[in-house]
Parts: C-alpha cells; structure tokens; sequence
C-alpha cells in the first residue's frame, strides 16, 4: 500500500471527471469535446485502479483494460461519425447540427 | 512530506491543470496536446496504483494512438477552431459550472463528513494447510476435512491427503474453503478396508480452525499397531491420536534470520535444542544457589547457547528467530536432573535467512524392526519458503494476461467483437457519398444496351418498331 491514501486518488479522479463533463457541456467543438469524453474515461479509469489495490485483487485492473478497449473502439466509430458529418454539413460546431430538433 | 505523497500532488495538480487547460484552449490541437500530457501524468498514477501494466497500455493507446487519431482528423478537417456564431447557448455555461459545483459537493461532503471512503478491508489469502505424519505406525492415513457451513463442500469432505505415509510432510496447500472451524479427520486406509472415509476406521477427529492469510502444519502425532487376524488386517490404536497446530506466522520473520521452532513427539523426557559451539561438548557450570527457605543447592547451569528447553511430550517450543549459519546444534534429553544425553546430533546445521524450520523430534519407523525400537530422528531438515502472491506480480503482465485467458475470456472475446462491429461501422460511416465511379459506369453500359436504338428510329420515322426478340434455341430439341 502506498502512503497516499485511496481516498486521494478517488478524489483526484473525481475533479477529473467532473472537469470532462464540464468540457462536454460547455465546447462548441465536436472533437473537443470527444476529447472530454475520453477525459472522463480516463477519471473512471483511475477510480477503478486505486480501487483495485485497496482490494488487493487484480479485477479492477482488468476492468481497466476492457474499458481503454471499448474507449479505442468508440474513439474509431466517434471520429468517423465526426468525418460524415463534416462532409455533409463542412462543420463540426454543435450548436449547428440540430437538424433533429423537433 | 513523504516522496509518495510529493509525487502524488504534483502529478495530480499536473492532471488538473491540464485537463482545465484542454477545456479552455480554443484552439483544438492545443486541446488534443494538453490531453497527451494529462494522459501521461494518469500513466505515472497508474504507476504508484502498482499497475504497471496499466501504466504502458495507457501511454501506447492512449496517449499513442488514440490521440495520434484526434490530431489527424482535426488536421484532416481543418476543424483546429470552430466559429462561434450562435449566442443560443450562452446560458450553458452557467448551468454548466453550476452543475459541476453541485457534482463535486455532492460527492466530496459526504466523503469529507464520513472521514473517507470507508473501504471494505481485502479478504486475504485462503488458509493454507501442511500435514506431517509423525504417528508411531507405517501405515499412511487419510485426512479429509469436514464440516463447516461450507454449501458446496463434498459429502465426505474435503480430501487433504489420500495417503500420508510416515515422515511426510506435505507441501503446504491452499484450502478453498471459507474461512472457520472444521473438523480434521484421519483414517486408517489398510488393504483390506473399504476404498476410504469408512466410519469404522476413524483415528482421530479434531476441530481446526482456518483463517485467511494464515499458514498451519498440523502434526498427526499417536500410536497404533497392525495385527493380522484370520488374514484381515486389524488395527489397534495404542495411544490416541492427537494433532497439534504448529504456528506459523510468517510475517515476522526478519529478513536477515531464520525462525526455528522445535517439538517433540519421541520422548517423555524433557528435549532441549542446544548449540554445542566449536567445542562439541555441553558446557555447563554449576551455581549454588539459595532458595526461599534458605537451603543451598547446586544447580546446573548450560552456557551454550539453548534454542529450546523443557518440550515435554507433545509440546511445540516458541518460534525462535535465529541468525544465519551454520550451527553444532544437539537434541538433547534431560534423562535425569542434571543428566543430559544427546538423542540426535545435529551436526552442521544449516540455518538460511529468511526461512522458517520446523525441527521435530519422531520416531524413527525405518529402525523400528531392529532390536533397539524407535529411534528418534528429525523431520523436516528442509527449509520452507513459503510465497504469498508479493507486491511484484501485482499488476504485472503476466498476471493481468493470465486473467484475461481464464477468469475474463468471455469479456475478452465480446470486446473483441464489438472492436471488429467498429470497424465495420467505420468503414460504412466513412464510405463514399452515393454510387462509386465504377458501378456508375456499369449503370451507364447498362442503358446503352437496355435502350437500343429503337426508340430514336421510331421518333425518326414516326412509324412502329418492333424488334423480335431472339429466339432461344432449346438444348437437345433437335432442329
């Protein structure tokens, strides 16, 4: 066990997540806030990694792995999306894309 | 301030900068550079999380690849900085900080009121056993463990030894059981018996209790005797069966001595492990001392160094930590007050840091045919090392790799399926707007042929074109 205490970097994930949702919420730049989301991936990440060593099991660690996975997979098909949409519209500002709005 | 915790806030308040940093830059190559920084210091966290491989696979995917993605495409789209013409949303900024606050109260008030998380402490490692046969008898026994509130526990218990034969010791074995109270079971497994777990032929039946993280040797001490009678094996036990718990606390044996820890189950004279030195003879002295009533006695004093003194029959002496060497080390038995008489010499004794030996004191069965009878020896001259899973494997990639073949396969195969789903997707996402260049061209053949020039010439002339269409010959028909 480290002598940072667990609780720290459940702190520290926390202020990143919540700084990733922030990012989400306020940039008007469809990438950007890709970026954010991944942000937030990593936050969680991070929780599941102290969590792991608080247990003593390797189980959260392997949670990690899948999860950086599913970020590449979501990152591929994300940046895709962006890429059609541009083509179509030749920009990636959301606040212009709200042709679905009823 | 420790260096853990130096490293800590530097790297977090260099994570916090960074991802804040990402957010506000308007320039989004700016965004995507300071989310590689951020990435690496939760690299370095990951690190000082004993997840080293975490630690690599973060900086290779994340850091690398992923993010070598977001660059291309923001410098493929030329989207490096969005226009900001719409004022629709100038409310959400606020909401959106507001939001956060109300986030980060909500969880760390809590959090800060309660004195932390609280955590669940680990459960352990499972208990591990090792058994020694050190009975008066050559006939191996059979140990089962039974009981407990064990649901999936086998009828007939839990077989820890199928055939313990004399002077064995086991090696140690994780138990799977819960931890708790069982009941320890010995049979006598002879030829002519049934296969095993017989009621009729039950030795002993002690309670044991396991507890997590903790190793114990259980010595299996007692007498019995064989008979043959009208050609069936016939056993007869002569003095109970007993089991004694050697303790076995690893955690406190230092780095630079051994633990050595003696029993005896040979003599009913007291044993005493004493080393002899370089002269090879017990010295002694004699003191005279005066008791409470004021008479004087002499009293026999050893001056070489003693390990363990006064072990009646059955009894196990304190761990004793001892230095590394090598040591002329003698059993000895107090036959009399002030008689000793050294039963087994221990000549060049090897004593390994680090390690823990049991010497026990039994009867040796090899000797028993002769005419001398039991003759003691030592069991267990080898020294045991015994490995808990240590920090060093934790989080190593042999471990994680390990648990992804096994535990997590399926996960493993369902990501990998939904990593080849994304592909696909991409491929449909990113595909071309409208008919390829070449299937346009087949359409265009296509009409040339389709559309001859019937149409044209019957525009041309003004009267009716019939065009017969080809007779097809049939196969076979004979014409």
């Amino acid at each position: 066990m480290t002598a940072v205490p667990i609780e720290a970097f459940v702190a520290l994930s926390l202020v990143l997540f919540t700084l990733g949702a922030m990012g989400v919420l306020l940039r008007k730049n469809a990438i950007v806030v890709f970026m954010s989301v991944e942000l937030m991936l990593n936050a969680a990440n991070l929780a599941l990694a102290a969590f792991s060593l608080q247990w003593g099991g390797i189980d959260g660690q392997i949670f990690v792995f899948i999860v950086m996975t599913v970020a590449a997979a979501e990152v591929a098909v994300g940046l895709a999306l962006i890429v059609a949409i541009f083509r179509n519209r030749q920009s990636i500002n959301i606040d212009e894309l709200h042709q679905m709005e009823g | 301030m420790s260096l853990e915790l130096f490293l800590f806030l530097t790297l977090g308040i260099l994570a916090v900068v960074s991802a804040a940093a990402m957010i506000i830059s308007k320039n989004a190559i700016y965004s995507a550079l300071f989310l590689i920084v951020n990435f690496g210091t939760v690299a370095l966290l990951f690190l000082m999380l004993d997840a080293p491989f975490i630690s690599m696979v973060q900086i290779a995917v994340y850091a690398g690849a992923i993010m070598v993605l977001f660059l291309f495409v923001i410098m493929l789209l030329g989207a490096e900085q969005t226009t900001d013409t719409s004022r629709r949303f100038r409310w959400l900024a606020g909401v959106a900080t507001a939001l956060a606050a109300g986030f980060l109260s909500a969880l760390s008030i809590p959090l800060v009121l309660s004195g932390g998380l609280n955590l669940p402490e680990p459960p352990g490692e499972a208990p591990q056993v090792r058994l020694v046969h050190a009975a008066r008898t050559t006939a191996p026994i059979e140990v089962r463990l039974i009981g407990g509130t064990e649901q999936d526990m086998p009828e007939q218990g839990l077989l820890l030894e199928r055939e313990l034969t004399f002077g064995t010791t086991t090696e140690f074995q994780e138990v799977a059981v819960e931890p708790g109270d069982y009941i320890l079971q010995a049979f006598y497994t002879g030829q002519e018996q049934p296969a095993s777990g017989g009621q009729g032929n039950v030795l002993l039946s002690t309670r044991v209790t396991l507890a997590n993280d903790e190793v114990q040797t259980f010595v299996i001490t007692g007498e019995m005797e064989i008979v043959q009678e009208d050609g069936a094996e016939r056993f007869t036990v002569l003095s109970p069966f007993e089991v004694t718990s050697l303790p076995n606390s690893f955690a406190d044996s230092g780095s630079d001595s051994a633990r050595i820890l003696v029993a005896n189950f040979y003599t009913q004279d007291d044993v005493l492990l004493v080393d002899y030195g370089t002269d090879g003879e017990l010295s002694v002295r004699t003191e005279t001392v005066t008791d409470d009533e004021g008479n004087e006695r002499d009293e026999l004093i050893i001056t070489d160094t003693v390990v363990a003194s006064g072990l009646g029959y059955g009894e196990v002496s304190e761990p004793v930590s001892f230095p590394e060497g090598t040591y002329n080390l003698q059993m000895v038995a107090e036959v009399a007050p002030g008689e000793f008489e050294v039963v087994v010499p221990l000549d060049d004794w090897q004593v390994t840091s680090g390690t823990e030996q049991n010497i026990l004191l039994v009867p040796d069965y090899d000797a028993v045919q002769g005419e001398e009878g039991f003759r003691p020896r030592v069991l267990d001259r080898t020294q045991d090392e015994i490995t808990f899973r240590t920090a060093e494997s934790f989080g190593s990639p042999g471990d994680i790799g390990q648990q992804l073949f096994t535990r997590y396969l399926l996960p493993v195969n369902m990501v990998g399926f939904l990593l080849l789903v994304g592909l696909v997707g991409v491929i449909v996402l990113t595909r071309p707007q409208g008919p390829s260049t070449e299937s346009r061209a087949t359409r265009n053949r296509r009409r040339k042929v389709s559309r001859p020039l019937v149409s044209v010439i019957s525009q041309q002339t003004g009267g009716e074109v019939t065009v017969e269409p080809p007779k097809l010959q049939e196969p076979g028909s004979g014409d």
